[in-house]
């Protein structure tokens, strides 16, 4: 996928497949998940919330593709919020007056639609990139997406959790009341987008790819990194992976080192000048995911970095959360791209032609085998 | 009030809201993000250390607003306006801060507005309002929203490690489906911790 390439308004009908089913916002981008598992209890609930919601992601989505494409960004983001806040007080103002009884079941999560991270993202992402129109039939598909998620957790949940539906009693079943906690949210997300994956998958092949997702989780450490070379690589690039996992579409990792072995060799062989990697790695990130390419045309360059629209985007992308990803080849050419630091390149390793299919656990297992047949004293394993 | 009242109060709220009722396990505030920077951990604890300063900043300064009677007797909708309006204000005045006196680049600035703007943070002065919490507990909120975040992005970014690395996850559960019913498993364990119980 060129790295420059801005997100064009393929047909209307691929705009709606993309939107609801391939990158669905909460079963596959995971994003706006907080009123889904907290407030959607209930049909009714479930159906104001994604009412409500729908109208505001549009009216932000339309507005900052209109308006706000030249604003600084980090000024832009709490206009978001100040366009939701507009949308949500007349609903507000009305349910207090008229229905205080959904009011009090919607609690506090009616407010927290005006800091939902779907906007932002979306409109970070695509409506200050593109034109109205299209801005306006993508938040579109994206809402009807959200709002489909959303009716359906209120209505399993409410059915198995209070055995109603839209508060009229459904005695087939028994009532699980934790259900109605943010467990039984989860819970239902989870099989809901098990669905959703296995429907694209078979229904949609071309698309399924779209859907993998790439989790490169990095150790949580407390430990300060000591190594200013590979603190200056991990804050400017994306982190050479401890665990290299890419699902292929049949769930396997059968083309991974095909497509890594194909990728330019990384700099295992000599120290990593991380100003050079830095800058080279730009590219690879922005090529990484199309989310982060959406940033090249952008005028201002501070947005087309890799932390492009906050951690939202970046996060997307590096997390592999989004589903628009490269494809493993490209992910790879990126992954090879990122190495580890100097002192973690295996030298010389037999059998081992890319040093980051490399498990760092297994890096550790060999140092310590090392270790253990140097002798040494106290050294337990050779003690006879 | 003395001072160790005031610490008391304060830490008890906090710990209430990292273990009792974890903001993002047994509320789903601020999941999304909680997922999100689970997949990049790195900047995990400057970004809770973010979340921690606004929900205290937020927490001060809406709890200090409510002494002002016409915004007491607002309504929910009301209050509503002046709490987003705080967040909104604080997060500025940070950003300008950091801009003009510090420098930051643009890049840090949205990060910051990511950790400012999200339904956790903002969640933090209504639960102080629907609690009636005193200022002292309100601080014990904000702060123990961070250390929730923490908490949360720390255990969910272990599990997601090992779900990544299993190849025995059918293909439709791998990936996100996957991480919804892990995430759900750490909200049941937590909500345990509150006493609820899952069928009536």
């Amino acid at each position: 996928m060129p790295a420059n390439r801005k997100q064009k308004a393929g047909p209307l009908q691929d705009v709606f497949l993309k939107g609801i089913l391939v990158h669905n916002p909460i079963l596959v981008q995971v994003i706006g998940i907080c009123p889904v598992v907290a407030a959607a209890v209930s049909l009714r609930a479930a159906a104001l919330l994604a009412g409500i919601y729908t109208l505001i992601l549009i009216l932000t989505e339309v507005i900052a593709s209109a308006f706000l494409k030249k604003t600084i960004r980090w000024v832009r983001v709490t206009l978001y919020m100040l366009i939701g806040l507009v949308v949500i007080s007349p609903f507000s103002c009305y349910l207090e007056k008229n229905n205080a009884g959904i009011r009090i079941t919607v609690g506090i999560y009616l407010s927290l639609l005006a800091a939902n991270s779907l906007a932002v993202l979306r409109c970070e992402k695509i409506a200050v990139k593109n034109t109205v129109k299209y801005t306006f039939f993508d938040s579109l598909a994206a809402s009807i997406g959200y709002s489909a998620v959303f009716l359906l957790v209120g209505f399993i949940r409410e059915l198995v959790g209070n055995g109603t539906i839209w508060d009229k009693p459904v005695r087939f079943l028994p009532r699980a009341s934790g259900m109605l906690m943010p467990f039984g949210g989860f819970i239902v997300l989870g099989f809901l987008a098990a669905t959703l994956r296995a429907v694209v998958i078979r229904r949609y092949p071309q698309h399924a790819k779209a859907m993998m997702i790439q989790i490169n989780p990095m150790p949580v450490t407390l430990k300060v990194p000591t190594d200013p070379a590979t603190d200056k690589i991990s804050n400017d690039t994306a982190e050479a992976p401890v665990i290299n996992t890419l699902v292929t579409e049949a769930g396997t990792e059968t083309d991974v080192p095909e497509a890594l072995e194909n990728a330019d060799p990384p700099a295992d062989s000599e120290p990593v000048n991380e100003n050079e990697t830095s800058e080279a790695e730009e590219p690879g990130v922005q090529d990484k995911a199309e989310a982060i390419t959406h940033g090249e045309d952008n005028p201002v360059p501070s947005e087309s970095s890799e932390e492009d629209s906050g951690e939202h985007s970046s996060i997307a992308e590096e997390s592999s959360l989004n589903t628009e990803q490269e494809p493993p080849q490209e992910a790879s050419q990126t992954q090879a791209a990122h190495t580890d630091t100097p002192q973690d390149q295996p030298e010389g390793i037999p059998g081992h032609s890319n040093p980051d299919l490399i498990d760092q656990r297994f890096m550790d297992l060999l140092h310590f085998l090392e270790e253990c047949d140097t002798p040494s004293e106290g050294n337990k394993l050779t003690d006879s | 009030m003395n001072g160790a009242g005031w610490f008391f109060d304060m830490l008890h709220v906090t710990l209430y809201t990292v273990f009792i009722q974890n903001l993002v396990f047994s509320g789903g505030y601020g999941t999304s993000e909680a997922v999100r920077i689970a997949a990049k951990p790195r900047r995990l604890l400057l970004f809770s250390s973010y979340i921690v300063y606004f929900g205290v900043i937020t927490s001060a300064a809406c709890r200090i607003l409510d002494f002002i009677p016409a915004i007491k007797a607002l309504g929910d909708t009301g209050h509503t306006a002046v709490f987003i309006a705080v967040l909104i204000v604080s997060y500025v005045l940070t950003a300008v801060l950091f801009w003009v006196v510090l420098g930051a680049e643009p890049k840090f600035l949205s990060q910051l507005g990511i950790s400012a703007l999200n339904t956790l943070v903002l969640a933090v002065p209504f639960i102080n309002y629907r609690a009636a919490y005193s200022f002292s507990e309100s601080i014990g909120t904000g702060i123990g929203a961070g250390v929730a975040f923490f908490l949360a992005v720390f255990l969910i970014s272990k599990g997601m490690g090992k779900l990544c690395a299993n190849k025995d996850i059918p293909p439709a559960f791998q990936g996100t489906p996957a991480i919804f019913i892990y995430v759900a498993l750490l909200s049941l364990a937590f909500t345990g911790f509150s006493g609820s119980s899952l069928f009536a």
